[in-house]
């Protein structure tokens, strides 16, 4: 019964479809967030993303005030804008003031997103957008992508898998020796402000499937759970890709069967339970490994002792 | 039965509010925990709704223990995982709190009999506080956020005079609190504590991201202007109250969300403290720095004409620019200032010359 049920809804996606958009956008943000997020987890810049998709809000606002329409590409684009804008400010504050990064972040993510609900919330006492117009984009809501998102979403993404094919050795020099890279002349100051611009392409496709909010975890939780398994950067990209991209499916799935979910949550805990396997079943670091190996030295450990004391009774 | 305006009972809350946030913030921004209580905010929606479930309504008292306990379960979720060693901490945090929010908001969007609104989840309701009532034996008295905010403030206040020493030594020198004996793990968790109680009594009023707001803004801005612990507390309370009053008025005046617009006016404020900020700011730290770099410029203009004329060769003010590599309206200005300045005198030829003052200066740049 249960089986079939999935498999009506698998059939689904070549079948119906609202189902099919879904999915794809999902896949789209997904493999695209799990990729580039490798980079932000080895830089130990995980929250930055946080503070990025939190400042993209304030964007979608002021694209409808001034746009007046709701085309996707304009609202992405504000988004866009305003999430470099917000990564700007956090480094500027933390290089011009003794404020450490993770203040500057909670500033940048707290002040951006109060900025933004104030724009919506003035944009609804104005009889904009109806209710459900533009806070789809804090949890996200797949099921209201239509065909243009979506061939706008693989653009964006294609734009953003072509920058990351080229400037593949340049990046990871950038990522695991940033002195070293610079020492060879790279230019890493703009190898960063590259990293950080695919970033917000990422955040933005992602408004639309999660949504501001939950954003993070679509960067970090793919990449850590690949981590756990691989440790060359190459193919922890691509499987981190792949865990982003399954998310991305089952997460959608679920919530376009049931009324009224929104799509954000659902993703992001499917990722999550990806990891917590990641965490317990890797064979080189997983907690289960690391029990049953500790348990076998424990157990060899005792049989020498009870050697080494039988011997000595002799 | 005294009659309190709806407004004010929102302007107090909203005080109250920023001044329990903003006191507790000094001590995240200092130990750079800014971010866990971003996990903390949010991760304690999953305990009021599962506390609401439990209870069946939305009773102050589970609705806080249930808070209080998610958010110490993210804590300890978030030390396990980086001391594990298999994640760093920023991405520990970032995969525990994300996940924990996200199965409140569906048991919020799910379930029917909660209450709770999503919005109201990222950026609270204050409007509706006033509605909100306590009753003591039939008695109406009052506004329940208000005795619940005034009771939280009496143990934020009891909280940071009890164990001032404490947390100060622990927040600035973890090691030598240990070696006095001060267990800086235990105050790390009390005041853990402290930031679940006060996330999940401000969530209510103003959300789970504005409560950020209230925890880092003020705090940092005060940061920026005082080296003192004690100033600091004061003026992160009195930035925060300010914020909560401008952002109440600014809200009325544009039919926008309160929440949202005390967020916006605390961050303006931050912005003008950044830039203005008497020692901190970036237009004295500009002004610094430029002066650095013409004091710099000096010694080298100095040393440079008085090694050329040391070497038997003429130094005239025209070909400043080209010697030094500096632009000629920079040139300009400096060779003009040394000439105000009596460290060197044009002859006719237009040929620098070092005075005795200037011979002095350059000998005092060249040895130090």
């Amino acid at each position: 019964m249960v089986i079939e049920e999935i498999l009506v809804i698998f059939f689904g996606i070549f079948t119906d479809y609202t189902l099919r958009y879904v999915a794809l956008g999902s896949t789209i943000l997904g493999v695209t967030s799990g990729a580039l997020g490798c980079f932000t987890v080895l830089r130990k810049q995980s929250l930055f993303g946080d503070a990025l998709s939190h400042a993209a809000l304030p964007g979608i606002g002021f694209a409808y005030i001034f746009a007046g329409t709701k085309d996707s590409m304009l609202l992405m684009l504000g988004a866009a804008v305003f999430a470099w804008f917000g990564g700007i400010v956090t480094l500027a504050i933390t290089s011009t003031t003794r404020i450490k990064q993770d203040a500057a972040l909670g500033i940048t993510l707290s002040v951006f997103f109060g900025l933004g609900v104030v724009l919506l919330t003035y944009l609804q006492s104005i009889g904009g957008p109806s209710q459900g117009g533009l806070d789809r984009f804090l949890f996200g809501q797949a099921s209201a992508l239509i065909e243009t998102d979506v061939i706008n979403l693989g653009i964006l993404a294609a734009g953003c898998f072509v920058v990351l094919i080229i400037f593949f050795k340049e990046l990871k020099i950038a990522t695991f020796d940033s002195a070293f890279g610079q020492s060879m002349g790279f230019p890493t100051k703009y190898l960063s402000a590259l990293l950080t611009s695919v970033i917000v392409v990422a955040v933005v496709i992602g408004l639309h499937t999660v949504g501001v909010v939950l954003m993070v975890s679509m960067l970090i939780a793919p990449a850590a759970a690949a981590r756990q398994w691989i440790s060359s950067l190459k193919n922890m990209l691509i499987l981190s890709a792949i865990f982003g991209g399954i998310s991305g499916v089952i997460g959608s799935m679920i919530s376009s069967t049931t009324e009224g979910m929104s799509t954000g949550p659902v993703i992001v805990i499917t990722i999550t339970a990806i990891l917590g396997i990641s965490l317990f079943f890797s064979p080189k670091n997983g907690y289960l490994f690391q029990y049953l190996r500790k348990r076998k030295q424990r157990q060899s450990n005792l049989n020498e002792i009870s050697t080494a004391t039988g011997e000595n009774s002799n | 039965m005294i009659e309190i305006s709806n407004d004010l009972i929102i302007i107090g809350t909203a005080i109250l509010v920023a001044a329990n946030c903003a006191s507790i913030g000094t001590f995240l921004v200092l130990r750079q925990m800014a971010m866990m209580s971003d996990a903390i905010s949010h991760a304690v929606l999953l305990g009021i709704v599962i506390a609401v479930f439990m209870v069946g309504g939305r009773e102050t008292i589970p609705v806080i223990v249930g808070g209080v306990l998610s958010g110490i379960l993210t804590v300890s979720i978030v030390e396990m995982l980086y001391r594990s060693g298999k994640l760093k901490k920023d991405s520990s945090i970032g995969i525990v709190f994300p996940f924990l929010f996200a199965i409140g908001v569906i048991l919020v969007t799910q379930a029917g009999n909660v209450h709770i609104d999503v919005q109201h989840v990222l950026y609270g309701s204050i409007e509706f506080v006033p509605f909100d009532t306590l009753y003591l034996d039939e008695v109406n008295i009052g506004s329940k956020s208000l005795w619940v905010l005034g009771v939280l403030a009496i143990a934020n206040i009891a909280f940071i005079a009890i164990l001032y020493k404490e947390l100060k030594i622990s927040t600035f020198d973890a090691s030598v609190a240990v070696s006095v004996g001060l267990m800086p793990m235990l105050v790390h968790y009390l005041l853990m504590i402290m930031v679940a109680t006060t996330a999940v009594v401000a969530f209510e009023s103003v959300g789970a991201i504005l409560v950020i707001a209230f925890f880092i803004v003020p705090a940092s801005g005060a940061y920026l202007l005082t080296e003192r612990l004690s100033h600091m507390m004061v003026l992160s309370v009195t930035l925060g109250i300010i914020s909560a009053i401008a952002g109440y008025l600014f809200a009325v005046l544009f039919d926008v969300s309160i929440a949202g617009s005390m967020a916006t006016i605390s961050g303006a404020i931050f912005g003008l403290i950044w830039v203005f900020a008497p020692n901190r700011g970036l237009i004295n730290r500009w002004r610094r720095i430029s002066k650095q770099r013409f004091e710099i410029d000096l010694a080298i203009v100095l040393t440079f004409i008085h090694d050329e004329i040391n070497a038997n060769r003429q130094v005239s003010a025209s070909t400043l620019s080209n010697d030094l590599g500096w632009t000629i309206d920079y040139s300009k200005k400096l060779s003009e200032f040394i000439q105000e300045k009596k460290f060197v005198e044009q002859d006719v030829q237009g040929n620098l010359n070092l005075t005795i003052l200037g011979q002095k200066k350059a000998k005092y740049y060249s040895t130090s």
